[in-house]
């Protein structure tokens, strides 16, 4: 049974990485064999290329709030996955509350690549291409 | 337990396409994909149209490591002085030198190994290709004249000057700044290389190219790349808002050096600024 674990965690990997497979060879800084699920609220949506970036505020167990940084694939991916840059800005408003799926960063920062991103009606958002 | 371990292997692996198609539903790639060959006519001599790299590896070879010629000892040198993002030497770009990251320039072949339209425009003494990513635009003249061997200010892409040799359009280039690297993985090459390209349109869809470095300061004999190939985009793949051409991808430092690079890359990569 550990063996299917481990299969179908890797399978699932490769289904998400789909979206975020990163340029500039950034991939190599993020742990792609952990993920977190955090809590956040935007604090800066910036749809730049060729990286756009997501900052958002986490309230860490000890009630102490983290500053992250996350790292998503280029507005051009995701214009091509239908995520226009009016569509985008008006779903990550700062202030907006999301669930934040990323590969963190392997040192160990509050940063990481954004693997996928919901909204607070449970909806999937910014899914991009395949880079 | 075994077989049951390999019923669910086997259907995890079924599924992971569909999964994937989903992330790729509404994408050009995707329709790239799916659609079928045509059998339209074309001339072999005619390069136009937006093309986009869709087989092979980013790198000279099929995988980094391969078919690598032997170095020389200058060569070996500045490939282990060498960090990239990529490959099995990757180091996190913000303790890297890859000086793609601060928005210099990727030089050819580099550029041409990235997966993104290309608009090949092909005049009667050159043709021109504007590459989206970056949004470079590079002449190759191909009005009888040779490349400079030996050119006295270097470029960022080289001088180039083409002919036909039959059905392959031959591009030969000269003069390059030999800050940049051959492809992602930190190869080297000096500013005495002789790069030269080999495009054959094999039907309407599909146009094949070959790179050739040749680099005595850097490699012991020429370095042939493996055979990439490119496939013609209709504008709906390539297009954006409906808008019929080629999107702006410009690496401005102000969005990538003082933004995503300060405030992203570095720290993922350990690095914090104050």
């Amino acid at each position: 049974m550990k063996r299917f674990v481990v299969s179908l965690s890797l399978i699932v990997g490769l289904a998400f990485s789909i979206t975020v497979f990163a340029h500039h060879g950034t991939n190599i800084s993020y742990d792609h064999s952990r993920t977190l699920v955090l809590k956040g609220t935007v604090t800066e949506f910036r749809y730049a290329n060729p990286h756009c970036q997501l900052y958002f505020d986490v309230k860490d167990e000890k009630g102490e709030i983290q500053h992250w940084a996350g790292e998503l694939t280029s507005p051009y991916n995701l214009a091509q996955g239908g995520w226009s840059r009016r569509r985008s800005e008006k779903e990550l408003q700062p202030g907006t509350e999301l669930t934040i799926t990323v590969w963190p960063a392997k040192a160990g920062t509050p940063a990481g690549v954004v693997t996928k991103i919901t909204n607070s009606k449970g909806e999937q958002i910014l899914s991009g291409r395949a880079e | 337990m075994r077989t049951r371990f390999m019923t669910i292997l086997i259907f995890a692996m079924m599924t992971v396409p569909a999964l994937s198609s989903v992330g790729l539903a509404q994408t050009g790639q995707a329709a790239r994909r799916a659609k079928p060959k045509s059998n339209l006519p074309f001339d072999p001599h005619d390069l136009s149209g937006v093309w986009s790299r869709t087989g092979g590896d980013r790198g000279m070879s099929s995988r980094p490591g391969v078919n690598v010629p032997a170095m020389t000892p200058v060569g070996q040198k500045l490939f282990d002085a060498s960090k990239p993002g990529y490959g099995p030497r990757a180091v996190p770009p913000a303790t890297g030198n890859d000086i793609v990251g601060e928005c210099n320039p990727q030089g050819v072949p580099r550029l041409l190994f990235f997966p993104r339209p290309v608009e090949f425009i092909q005049l009667p003494n050159r043709l021109i290709q504007f590459f989206q990513w970056h949004r470079v635009l590079r002449e190759i003249w191909a009005d009888g004249r040779k490349a400079p061997t030996d050119p006295d200010t270097l470029r960022w892409y080289g001088y180039s000057a083409a002919r036909w040799e039959g059905d392959e359009f031959v591009v030969d280039s000269f003069g390059f700044d030999a800050r940049t690297w051959l492809d992602q993985y930190g190869y080297p090459h000096s500013d005495q290389m002789k790069l030269q390209e080999r495009y054959h349109r094999i039907d309407h869809d599909t146009m094949e190219m070959t790179i050739i470095v040749d680099d005595p300061k850097m490699y012991a004999k020429p370095w042939v790349s493996e055979k990439k190939t490119w496939s013609l985009l209709s504008k709906e793949e390539y297009s954006l808002d409906g808008w019929n051409g080629l999107a702006e991808e410009i690496c401005a430092p102000i969005d990538e050096v003082d933004n995503f690079d300060k405030r992203v890359r570095d720290p993922a990569g350990g690095v914090i600024h104050k």
